[in-house]
């Protein structure tokens, strides 16, 4: 049965060593490799039958291993690490199959010498490097020494298997297949984390009958139940129905040979339940009623979370959640937790399934975005629940990072619906900026603009979009302008706040700011800073500052910061902005303010160097915008670096930026006089 | 000064004696350097400072990362200051952990930080050609066949990935993405201290694949032409766009890569005036170190104190003018790990080359 693999992996899966091969090394320390270690360790073995060893393990007779063979074993057991010791002999087994191991391996007796002891101690802590030093150490203090053949070639049968780890995780799978050819002592039942991975890598270079042999070869060759049943539902996950078939195939012809029938079945019905989970196919009733059976009289999760995956995957969201709910009482987890969130959501409960949910989701990717279906189901409800101040945040943090333009939007349709029209455009923003086609996004963005009597970007917006969407071109003509306009663009953008709702009740009237409660401050900061007088607002801003709670304290200084900003006070903008944990985006979005303002404030005061070195921050942050092009070919300019200049204006020239050229103009005139002062 | 002729006689013998070797075919006719250069307190010292037991060589002043770079940089080390055991154990850790590419180049970037510890699987050329580089000189030297398959492999790798013709010249791209004029708006886009010259007759014997060689000559001819600004010096990228110029989206600066290339220049026996002027003008007698110089500006950056960088300084006066080594320099004192390699590597280009100056 644990006749050994080589061969049949090999050439089961006509797969040619030398072939894949033929460049990279054979083994790491050939010099030492040829010369014979029986003499470095001289051990006593008490309790093992001796008879001559089999070179083709068809003798009858029991094998005697070599002292290299069992310097290993020795170390292991005398060290009492039981699971490397049981992995030793599995592999001598594999080797040798006439070899009956010693039933007192601890009592195997050696003679050694302490520096291999150490080897085999820097073995054992995987110091790999480490124990190459060692060893060329030795042999260079000690010229007749040489390194035990077992342990090198232990060592480099471990390094390989580090770095087929190591490849795999980078999915470097060509490197995942030249260094098993390479190692073929790797492909044994003791390393099946390597067989899993050299078999994946198989099947992603697309060589999948290789990946479906060395699949079947762990199934052929190795005896460990839970071992075999990952094998297959590895296999499920990679390889096509009819390759499955052939290693359950395969499994049953086990099974039956065992004459373990009963649980033998078992595990080929939860095959069968897992296999119809990443095919979709529904299970065979027998197969579904022998886990039900299994499931209900055992205490454990496991088959519970198979059963509730399966139902889940199957629609049937009643069965699943009472699977997931089992589940979650036998033992709580991250993964009984989710099923029953995405259950929840399918049976239309998704403010309950957001709470099973938001523990979890900033766990994985996968959790990320099954939050997400929570929340989206949540924003799309009709009517419209009001949501927990505590939840929305969770909601929008996650639809951040997760930078998901279709649930940006309905948080924006979502507060439009509510009244909040200045948010709904910042969100209608969002999900444009992440996803620029989408017209629907762009409407909401229009519909905004409308309601907040923003005209010239209403215009602007339907300039951009009347030829792709008619509705979004039916919201604005010429005609429908204001006879009056007073605000320059971009002055007027939180204007909508006056007429939306209780943030600006009105704050015409003085009230003086120490009177206020953190709450309303922050509310009476945001109407000020609408109407345009920063000064007042940077004062009420600082009194939510001063109390709040952490969203208010945030709020307020990121308001704070605007207000200086807009009075030009850059450096106090600075410092609030540092008053309160400001989200990265607001973060980010107040350093672009700030450093654009200091570049600015640095070339009016003749510091030219300061300019460029605001900008170049800047520029790591997000693309320099046309006028600030403008002004770093203008610091060049007057530092005398005309042909940065040039190349900088020559740029916004050819994008059609009229001022480009203007500074081609002042460069050429000025290159003319000559002994301009060449430093800044 | 008996001991120094002593070992030019050692280094003409050891040269010689190469051409009768046959074991490994490539590297006969090809003066290489010889372990011994550095001394062993010398290196012993670096060790302490800047390799891990667990055969990593650390960069201190950058969040001690490793790159493919320190490992070759510490195999050339090792192989120069004769240490057998330090050069398992630092291509043990390089192999295992590093050189994962599919294509067979090394991963560039390891971080003991992050997990996966490799977050960027790109390569750096420099590292490559370092790494095989080294393994072919130990495989050469210490009859190592298992290292010698090894070189072959990063070798014919960088020779196939890594180098071509632009429309004028063949260059080695400074990694398999990133810098073609597909990837970069104004590539092809170089880094002279990437001709690690002393490097590609070695690589090019071995993998026979002549276009290796190429690069000694256009390396000296981009070097030649790359004189920007009032003090006629490379800046550390450049792009090849049209004409050369300094690469935009970097510094336009001769800056911590620049300094490798003299260094890089005098190892392989470039050492004509003409060559080496602009960066002797640079780097040469700067009392308070060697700067970073705006090479469109002339501007300059406070000296760096590292001794590392004025060594460089200091050899090229060496070879330049004869003048010896001040002593602060022929003295190692490790500072941080990149100025001290260069360090290190300069002191054992002047024991072997130009012992007088030591």
């Amino acid at each position: 049965m644990k006749s050994f693999l080589l061969p049949v992996l090999m050439l089961g899966v006509g797969f040619s060593a030398h072939a894949v091969m033929s460049a990279d090394q054979q083994s790491p320390d050939n010099e030492a490799s040829e010369k014979t270690p029986s003499e470095v360790n001289r051990i006593v073995l008490p309790n093992v039958t001796s008879a001559s060893k089999s070179s083709n393990g068809s003798s009858t007779e029991t094998t005697k291993l070599s002292p290299a063979d069992l310097a290993g074993l020795q170390f292991f057991a005398q060290s009492g690490d039981t699971a490397r010791l049981n992995k030793e002999i599995k592999r001598l087994q594999a080797l040798y199959p006439n070899w009956t191991p010693p039933k007192d391996p601890a009592s195997l007796r050696v003679e050694t010498d302490p520096e291999q002891e150490r080897m085999w101690a820097l073995f054992k802590e995987e110091k790999f490097p480490e124990l190459r030093k060692l060893i060329k150490e030795r042999k260079q203090s000690e010229p007749g020494w040489t390194a035990p053949k077992d342990l090198l070639e232990k060592l480099a049968t471990a390094e390989a298997r580090e770095r087929i780890a190591n490849a795999f995780q980078l999915e470097q799978y060509a490197t995942v297949i030249r260094i098993a050819a390479n190692n073929p002592a790797l492909l044994t039942c003791a390393n099946v984390d390597t067989m899993w991975q050299l078999a994946e890598a198989f099947a992603k270079q697309k060589l999948n009958a290789r990946a479906k042999d060395a699949y079947l070869y762990v199934l052929k060759n190795c005896d460990v139940p839970s071992e075999r049943l990952s094998t297959i539902r590895k296999a499920i996950t990679l390889l096509p129905d009819a390759d499955i078939d052939q290693l359950i195939a395969e499994e049953k012809l086990k099974t039956n040979q065992d004459g373990d029938f009963k649980e033998g079945r078992d595990d080929l019905a939860r095959l069968n339940i897992f296999r119809s989970l990443n095919n979709g196919k529904p299970a065979a009733q027998a197969d579904l009623k022998t886990v039900v059976l299994i499931a209900n009289k055992d205490k454990t999760a496991k088959d519970a979370l198979l059963l509730g995956w399966y139902f889940l995957e199957q629609k049937n969201f009643l069965n699943a959640e009472s699977w997931f709910q089992t589940a979650s009482k036998r033992e709580q987890s991250e993964e009984a937790s989710e099923g029953l969130g995405l259950s929840l959501v399918g049976l239309g409960k998704a403010s309950e399934a957001e709470v099973q949910l938001r523990p979890w989701w900033k766990a994985s990717a996968r959790s990320l975005e099954n939050y997400l279906a929570a929340a989206s189901a949540i924003l799309a409800k009709q009517p419209r629940e009001k949501i927990d101040a505590d939840v929305f945040k969770t909601i929008a943090e996650a639809v951040t990072k997760a930078k998901d333009a279709p649930a940006a939007q309905q948080i924006a349709w979502y507060a439009y619906e509510l009244g909040q029209i200045e948010t709904a455009s910042q969100w209608f923003q969002v999900a444009l900026m992440w996803d620029p086609k989408d017209e629907e996004a762009a409407y909401g963005l229009a519909l905004s603009y409308e309601k907040l009597d923003d005209h010239d970007k209403l215009e602007a917006l339907v300039a951009d979009w009347s030829k792709r969407s008619l509705r979004i071109a039916a919201l604005y003509s010429p005609a429908k302008r204001p006879a009056s306009r007073t605000a320059r663009a971009g002055t007027n953008n939180r204007s909508g706040r006056a007429s939306s709702g209780a943030v600006s009740s009105g704050c015409s009237s003085f009230v003086p700011p120490a009177t206020l409660a953190p709450a309303s401050a922050l509310s009476r900061g945001w109407c000020l800073l609408n109407k345009n007088r920063a000064l007042e607002a940077a004062d009420v801003f600082s009194v939510a500052l001063s109390g709040g709670n952490a969203k208010v304290r945030s709020d307020a200084a990121y308001g704070q910061s605007l207000a200086y900003l807009r009075l030009g006070l850059v450096n106090k903008a600075a410092v609030s902005a540092t008053q309160a944990r400001l989200s990265p985006e607001r973060t980010r979005e107040l350093n672009l303010d700030l450093l654009a303002k200091r570049a600015s404030n640095a070339f009016e005061a003749g510091r030219y160097t300061e300019t460029l070195i605001a900008l170049d921050e800047r520029r790591l942050l997000a693309p320099e915008q046309l006028d600030l092009m403008l002004l770093r070919g203008y610091a060049f300019t007057q530092m005398g670096r005309y042909d940065d200049a040039l190349q900088i204006f020559e740029a916004l020239a050819a994008s059609g930026y009229s001022d480009g050229k203007k500074g081609i103009y002042n460069v050429v005139q000025l290159q003319k006089i000559p002994n301009m002062n060449d430093d800044d | 000064m008996i001991r120094i002729t002593l070992r030019e006689i050692t280094w003409r013998i050891a040269a010689a004696g190469l051409l009768s070797l046959v074991a490994l075919p490539g590297l006969a006719a090809t003066q290489v350097p010889q372990p011994g250069s550095i001394t062993q307190a010398e290196w012993h010292t670096y060790v302490s400072h800047f390799v891990t037991e667990g055969g990593r060589v650390v960069d201190d002043a950058n969040g001690n990362i490793s790159h493919s770079e320190s490992q070759g940089y510490g195999l050339l080390l090792a192989y120069l200051s004769k240490d057998q055991a330090t050069f398992d154990q630092i291509w043990s850790f390089t192999e295992t952990n590093m050189w994962l590419r599919d294509d067979g180049l090394v991963a560039w970037k390891w971080d003991p930080a992050t997990r996966p510890h490799i977050q960027d699987i790109n390569n750096a050329s420099d590292g490559d050609v370092l790494i095989a580089y080294s393994l072919a000189l130990a495989a050469k030297k210490w009859n190592r066949s298992d290292l010698g398959d090894a070189a072959l492999r990063i070798a014919t790798a960088i020779a196939t990935k890594l180098v071509f013709k632009t429309d004028e010249q063949w260059i080695i791209t400074p990694a398999v993405t990133g810098f073609d004029s597909k990837d970069a708006e104004d590539g092809p886009v170089i880094n002279l201290s990437y001709w690690i010259f002393e490097a590609f007759p070695v690589l090019a014997e071995m993998t026979k694949q002549g276009d290796l060689n190429k690069l000694t000559h256009s390396g000296v001819d981009l070097i030649q032409e790359a004189r920007f600004g009032p003090d006629m010096l490379p800046s550390d990228w450049i792009s090849l766009h049209d004409g050369m110029k300094p690469a935009s989206g970097f510094p336009t600066e001769f800056s911590y890569n620049s300094f490798r290339i003299p260094l890089y220049l005098m190892r392989s026996g470039h050492e004509s005036t003409e060559l080496l002027k602009p960066f002797l003008n640079a780097m040469g007698s700067s009392k308070d170190g060697v700067q970073v110089i705006n090479v469109n500006t002339g501007a300059r950056s406070k000296p760096l104190n590292d001794l590392g960088y004025a060594a460089i300084g200091a050899a090229l006066e060496c070879v330049l003018e004869g003048k010896p080594l001040p002593e602060e320099i022929t003295t190692f004192k490790p500072t941080s790990y990149y100025p001290s390699t260069l360090h290190l590597l300069v002191l054992s280009f002047i024991t072997e080359q130009h012992p007088v100056c030591r």
